[in-house]
């Protein structure tokens, strides 16, 4: 799966969390999206890991400064 | 419950985000030893996809203690129908390892204790039902297949306090506990545990799981406020047995060791054991009436026999129809019944014209029948009495009446053939469970629909200004148990009637002419000159808003929530000539 592919699941992974259509880009914080909160940040976590078939360790869960880390993350779980 | 396929935690906590600040429905209080959102999200969405809409409170995490004990928490204020318990066994367990394992179960007695204490405050709540889920038993097991037989390693230390839960609920009447380790057992404790999940957000299973665990609360929810299924619907041809009866024969239709004969019997078993608790079994079947008796009669595999179905319906007419007609016949809600049936075109058919009726997705292999319906709970229940082992005798009974019935051409004749006896007596104490279970169930033939609690129905019994009675009604079909209560209050030179209800089964038998009868007796007895009725109306109770009127009251006043209010002179009244005998106590 190439990093587009990535970005247009993980695009179908936070509207399925947030019941809504959301702009991401790389710089996109936590704090720039309405609703994203410790409880929905889980939630994005293990839609994550259910749409990519891959699971983040303890360590990882939150990690991720950024959407972009996040993908660059997926992307090399991906890989492996 | 039942609920479609696609309803998974995240869809579920959508739901629940969507509702407005003024959402209404039943008012739960969510207190957990763990993170509460996701449960509470999921209840709520449960609740709205299956039309028991629910209000939720959640205090702080890991506030439970604090929250019960101060009386000015907000818990109080929002005056909760029902409290939800949630453990955690991640945080018992630190607690039960931090000791030595000789010292366990002296610690598992002391977290039980605490626990049961704020369980038993919860309780006391005016109104409420509690519900508690009981802890998973850990998957840490030092022993290896030895900790079984160590009394004190962590799984027997956490079952210990689980003993002590089912301990408090045996003996509260409004505490029920979840048997949460089944529902971790059922879905697989390596995906119920998620040790991330409880580092990072101490979350007690993997909210994957939670659909599972929050829908037995809501099954509680229901049960508590007789809202639960009563009877099993069934199709024939590939649901009892595989085949067509009518086009292979009785020794062609598959059931026993023959093919796949074995999974019927399966089901066939699973439904007889239903049958024993309280179930009712109907049959609704496409068939030719003769046919599709002859297994039940006939073939030596049948596990179920014609006297285990209360009502038996086979023709060539819509199961629409037919559904309304076995519900009318039962005397029972459609939202009580559940429908199984093998095609689809059927179970569509049946949730567009009769919505009311539960009608799950049957799997197409019948070795899932058991395991699939199972899974869904359908037939939670809050209590067991004496009276549920009867319940499916007595509506068969009904049935039978019926058919009698079908011969007289007056009515009047027909009642007074079924030489009918009553008992009329004040609430004792070997009868309050089956009081308490009929004022929580009956819905339609009820004025005011109050759900006296368990304890208030006791104190009843003993207080001078109240005169509540039961009334048990047999016939020569059978014993149709105990099937009305009414309870009066003394209010000056009058006695006001709180409550009068009676069972759908025993309606039309002009008991309630006979119940009025004894009720005036018992008001002259008081000295009292005048009895005092209301009627309530609700959604299901329509079947009695002229009651009083038919019995001889007048209107003294009709309120504009629909609600009136009716009097009767006592001296003035003529005994009835109900075709009902009392039949006095036996040692009384």
């Amino acid at each position: 799966m190439g990093t587009d592919a990535i970005w247009k699941s993980l695009g179908d992974v936070f509207e399925e969390v947030l019941g809504r259509r959301v702009e991401l880009r790389p710089e996109t914080t936590a704090a720039d999206v309405e609703g994203w909160d410790s409880i929905v940040h889980v939630m994005l976590v293990l839609a994550s890991e259910r749409k990519f078939g891959i699971r983040f360790e303890s360590s990882e869960i939150a990690n991720a400064s950024n959407v972009g880390e996040f993908v660059s993350l997926v992307d090399s779980k991906l890989a492996a | 419950m039942y609920l479609p396929d696609g309803f998974d935690y995240i869809k579920l906590m959508g739901l629940a985000r969507d509702g407005g600040p003024d959402e209404q429905g039943a008012r739960v209080a969510v207190l957990g030893f763990s993170t509460t959102q996701y449960y509470a999200g999921v209840l709520k969405g449960l609740g709205k996809a299956s039309g028991f809409p629910l209000v939720t409170y959640e205090p702080e995490y890991n506030t439970v203690h604090q929250t019960i004990l101060d009386e000015g928490s907000p818990l109080y204020s929002f005056q909760p129908d029902f409290v939800v318990f949630l453990t955690a066994v991640q945080a018992l367990r630190n607690v039960l390892l931090g000791v030595d394992a000789s010292q366990r179960i002296e610690a598992a007695e002391s977290e039980a204790a605490q626990l049961v204490s704020v369980v038993r405050r919860a309780a006391q709540i005016p109104g409420v039902t509690v519900v508690v889920n009981e802890f998973v038993v850990p998957y840490e097991r030092a022993w290896g297949n030895l900790t079984g037989r160590i009394e004190g390693s962590l799984p027997n230390a956490v079952r210990r306090v689980n003993e002590r839960l089912r301990q408090v609920a045996a003996e509260t009447e409004n505490v029920f506990t979840v048997d949460t380790d089944y529902i971790a057992s059922w879905v697989g404790k390596k995906a119920w545990f998620d040790e991330r999940l409880w580092f990072y957000s101490k979350s007690f299973c993997h909210p994957e799981a939670l659909p599972h665990v929050a829908g037995q609360a809501l099954d509680i929810f229901r049960a508590s406020k007789g809202r639960g299924m009563k009877c099993v619907a069934l199709d024939l041809d590939n649901v009892l047995w595989g085949g067509v009866i009518g086009d292979d024969g009785l020794e062609g239709i598959r059931l026993g060791e023959l093919g796949d004969g074995e999974a019927f019997v399966q089901f066939q078993t699973w439904l007889k054991e239903l049958r024993a608790r309280g179930v009712i079994l109907g049959v609704c079947s496409k068939n030719d009436p003769e046919k599709a008796h002859e297994p039940f009669r006939a073939h030596s595999d049948m596990v179920l026999r014609e006297d285990d179905i209360s009502c038996f319906i086979a023709n060539w007419g819509d199961k629409a129809s037919n559904l309304r007609e076995l519900a009318s016949r039962l005397n029972i809600g459609l939202d009580s019944i559940v429908f199984v049936d093998d095609t689809p075109f059927e179970r569509n058919l049946v949730r567009d014209l009769v919505p009311d009726v539960c009608v799950p997705e049957l799997p197409s292999d019948p070795a899932e029948y058991v395991p699939y319906l199972e899974s869904l709970n359908l037939f939670e229940t809050t209590q067991f009495s004496e009276e549920d082992r009867k319940r499916a005798d007595f509506y068969r009974a009904n049935v039978l009446r019926d058919t009698e019935q079908a011969r007289f051409t007056d009515v009047s004749e027909y009642l007074v053939s079924l030489e009918m006896e009553a008992e009329f007596e004040r609430f004792d104490d070997l009868h309050l469970p089956r009081i308490a279970q009929l004022v929580q169930r009956t819905n339609q033939f009820n004025l005011t629909t109050i759900r006296h609690s368990p304890a208030e129905l006791k104190d009843f019994a003993e207080d001078p200004d109240y005169f509540p009675y039961y009334v048990t009604l047999t016939d020569r079909f059978g014993d149709n148990g105990l099937i009305s209560v009414v309870i009066a209050k003394r209010d000056g030179e009058a006695l006001d009637v709180v409550t009068w209800l009676m069972s759908c089964r025993v309606i039309s038998r002009r008991l309630e002419e006979f119940v009025l009868d004894q009720l005036v007796e018992v008001a002259r007895d008081a000295g009292a000159a005048t009895l005092r009725g209301r009627y309530v109306p609700t959604k299901k109770n329509g079947l009695v808003a002229g009651h009083y009127e038919k019995l001889g009251f007048t209107l003294t006043q009709a309120h504009d929530d629909g609600s009136t209010d009716w009097q009767l002179a006592v001296d003035d009244y003529a005994v009835s000539d109900a075709p009902i005998a009392k039949r006095a106590l036996v040692g009384h």
